[in-house]
């Protein structure tokens, strides 16, 4: 009854009430695990690993996977104030019954987040501070693979592919009752990472001297993906998800390697599900969610090589589905993939504006595929045109941000000259500070500071402000704040608690994000956000390199001299580069 | 064309309208009822909803019309089977005109349950009722059609719906702040002049 008032009173209720279609009806188990979201229902909801993770864990004996969202403020506040713990979706059971909690790490801003979750479902914050009676804290997905900020809350990370080592972790939790035990037996396993297994030392000059304990996890890696799990079905969300649609993943890993993305070598090696299993898999989730549109998910679909073939099957088998192609690069559009879309408007990430630089980042599109792929854009009828920019690359120079602009003023001259319709033409341009991201060749490198930025974006403002074109860009202290996190070690646990405690939540939404708080949490602790957006030398210990990416470091170094060399590396489609993946899998190209 | 009743109970009460429209596209789809797309530049299912209601109120006379030649009982059978578990089809009808439900709509009937019974002629008998509206007094008397209490705890009310709106929540807050305490409150039909949809539209 409090609950429905409560309920009467929120934004958005139908995000805490669970009972979606599709919702599997859960009892109770011997294991239960509840899969933890830290940002709001309708993000977390389009989430496709978390489905992974949940379809995984329900396939073991003994095993019950629920799932909860961190609340928006209002809810938050209002089970606060009614000390209502926070409850998972589906058997509304507090969140601290359950054996496990699994959270989704996916973007470093959401770190508060969990510990907001743990802190309005009564869990002490630090592992330290929890006995037998709590659950397991367990994190993954992309930012595990530096769980050393957060460290401190969790025992124990997955770093790598989840699906498979997921299982073998609920059932050594079915084995176990002692936390102490099931953390030393899990911690042999491939991808497990248990932080208080590992010690970490630091010098006079406040860097990292060394680590002892536990000191090397390799990333788990799911070798064949045609055959892993993948959910034939999923929850249709009570209120509409930022991607409200049903998706399936056409691969795994990236083969361009562009020297900025993380996302590309941590997902290595590149496997591919077949055009079949993938005809089954579109044709059974639209079946059971009745979704009228399929995503085609990958690191870059365009690369995808049967994609012609996986069309024209899924055209034939859901004619009236719309296929949706994210993530397509410039070189891979092509008209067989436009005509059939009745978009407007065109998306893509030049990301740097002159060839120079785009070498430099191994971002292998040339001026001439950039024009081709507007062209036809344009002939198909695009009235509407994004641009993807970073800005603050390695070796950057006003001539590359100049270059930004002229790409813009080009696009604008191809629209006049070869305009199909009336309407005239946007381009909307969106620049992003270049975050130098752990596990890739610019991992080392520095992060511009204030200043510069505020440079840049006065030089692009001044030569953007057209008509017809809208420019944006990401506050600073947000991208300062995600390199912070992202390169950061065990002794940001404290700045993170920190901020909390002053604070600090739903930090990837800018109406809640609050430096201030951040810098005096980071002063508190006698640290800086320099202290890790700095330039890292190649011979320093970084924070996460006990984790065993497979990528080797050589490889890294040797791609970052190649950057400053402005030596394009390519794509591992015409000839394996040697990253280090080679020695343990063959890359099915 | 088909007109159907639905409700929205257990905790459904708390989807929009427009995500409730969103579940009755997607229940249609997985069905495999045929239904009748525009023929914009993005078609769209030819389905029309009775006027919305407020999130959090819970209703068992809920009205959509689709654009289909399926049969009413068949329509039945397979929108249950395959909708979200708290919004269930309770009666379908067919019909050959496209009614605009939306605007027809212009009265519903809701159960209160109070916590004692009081005469309801100290309402009816009153030519005025103000009551605060975000900050403006606005006269509800005219909104309030019929008051009966069947036990001693529910009273059945019909209220003006649609158009000249009397939302069930300001009414439950004027009858605790005056007569009772409401402890909780759902609507049950809703009318066109004064007949139930199901018994006007042909």
């Amino acid at each position: 009854m409090v609950l429905d008032e409560i309920l009467k009173t929120v934004e958005k209720p139908a995000r805490y009430i669970g009972g979606e279609y599709g919702e599997r009806d859960l009892v109770w188990n011997k294991f239960n695990c509840c899969i933890c979201f830290p940002d709001v229902y309708e993000v977390g909801m389009s989430n496709l690993g978390i489905r992974i993770v949940e379809e995984s864990l329900m396939q073991v004996d003994g095993v019950t996977v629920d799932r909860a969202f961190t609340p928006w403020e209002d809810f938050g506040n209002a089970l606060r104030e009614n000390k209502i713990p926070l409850y998972s979706l589906g058997l509304k059971k507090p969140l601290k019954d359950f054996d496990m909690l699994g959270f989704s790490l996916q973007f470093e801003l959401s770190y508060t987040e969990v510990l907001r979750m743990l802190d309005l479902a009564n869990i002490p914050l630090l592992s330290c501070d929890r006995d037998e009676s709590y659950p397991i804290i367990q994190g993954g997905g992309p930012c595990a693979f530096n769980p050393e900020p957060i460290a401190d809350f969790f025992d124990l990370f997955v770093i790598g592919d989840g699906e498979e080592v997921m299982q073998e972790i609920a059932k050594l939790k079915l084995k176990y009752d002692s936390k102490a035990e099931f953390l030393q037996a899990v911690s042999t396993l491939d991808g497990v990472y248990v932080p208080s297994l590992m010690q970490v030392n630091y010098g006079d000059n406040r860097l990292i001297s060394g680590v002892s304990g536990k000191t090397r996890v390799k990333k788990a890696v799911c070798r064949d993906l045609d055959s892993a799990v993948f959910p034939n079905s999923m929850t249709v969300g009570n209120i509409e998800a930022v991607f409200d649609r049903a998706v399936i993943e056409v691969m795994r890993g990236c083969p361009r390697g562009c020297r900025f993305c993380q996302a590309g070598f941590l997902y290595r090696p590149i496997r591919f599900r077949s055009v079949e299993t993938l005809k089954k898999q579109a044709i059974s989730l639209i079946e059971n969610t009745g979704f009228d549109e399929l995503s085609l998910n990958s690191l870059s679909t365009g690369d995808y090589p049967c994609l012609l073939e996986l069309l024209k099957e899924l055209k034939k088998s859901l004619p009236k589905t719309q296929i949706a192609l994210p993530s397509l690069r410039v070189d891979s559009f092509s008209e067989e993939f436009t005509t059939q879309s009745r978009k407007s408007s065109l998306t893509f990430a030049p990301e740097a504006g002159t060839q120079r630089l785009r070498d430099v980042i191994n971002k292998d599109v040339t001026e001439d595929e950039i024009e081709r792929c507007i062209l036809r854009a344009i002939e198909t009828g695009i009235t509407s045109i994004k641009l993807y920019f970073m800005m603050g690359l390695p070796t950057e120079t006003d001539e590359d941000l100049d270059g930004i602009v002229n790409v813009v003023y080009k696009i604008r001259e191809l629209y006049s000259k070869n305009r199909k319709m009336s309407k005239s033409l946007r381009i909307s341009v969106s620049c992003s500070t270049f975050i130098p991201k752990p596990f890739t060749p610019f991992q080392w490198e520095r992060q511009i500071t204030k200043d510069e930025f505020e440079q840049k974006i006065a030089r692009l403002k001044e030569k953007l402000f057209v008509k017809g074109v809208n420019f944006s860009w990401n506050n600073f202290e947000v991208s300062e704040l995600e390199a912070v996190l992202a390169r950061g070690d065990r002794r940001l646990s404290k700045v993170i608690l920190s901020a909390y405690r002053s604070g600090a939540h739903l930090d990837a939404w800018s109406e809640f994000f609050k430096p201030e708080i951040w810098d005096s949490a980071l002063k508190e602790h006698g640290l800086s956000a320099s202290d890790y957006t700095r330039e890292h030398k190649t011979d320093e210990i970084l924070a996460w390199d006990f984790v065993d990416n497979i990528v080797t470091k050589d490889y890294l170094l040797k791609e970052k001299e190649k950057a400053y060399s402005r030596t394009v590396t390519g794509s591992c489609f015409n000839g394996c580069k040697g990253c280090g993946l080679q020695k343990e899998y063959r890359c099915k190209l | 064309m088909i007109i159907f009743r639905y409700s929205k109970l257990g905790g459904a009460e708390y989807i929009s309208h427009l995500d409730t429209l969103r579940h009755i596209g997607k229940t249609l789809i997985r069905a495999k009822i045929s239904v009748e797309y525009s023929q914009g530049f993005n078609p769209h299912m030819q389905i029309y909803l009775s006027p919305p209601v407020f999130v959090g109120l819970k209703s068992r006379s809920e009205y959509c019309l689709v654009e289909t030649d399926e049969k009413a009982q068949s329509f039945i059978e397979k929108f249950n089977r395959y909708s979200p578990k708290n919004i269930k089809c309770i009666t379908a009808f067919e019909t050959q005109k496209k009614h605009k439900i939306a605007g027809l709509i212009d009265s519903a009937e809701y159960i209160f349950f109070c916590e004692n019974k009081f005469d309801t002629n100290k309402i009816l008998s009153q030519n005025e009722i103000f009551v605060d509206l975000k900050g403006v007094s606005k006269d509800i008397r005219n909104k309030i059609i019929d008051l009966n209490f069947v036990t001693d705890n529910v009273l059945i009310a019909r209220l003006s719906f649609g158009n000249d709106l009397l939302r069930a929540d300001i009414f439950a807050k004027y009858l605790t702040d005056n007569f009772t305490k409401v402890l909780d409150y759902e609507k049950t039909e809703a009318f066109i002049s004064g007949k139930r949809p199901e018994d006007c539209l042909e």
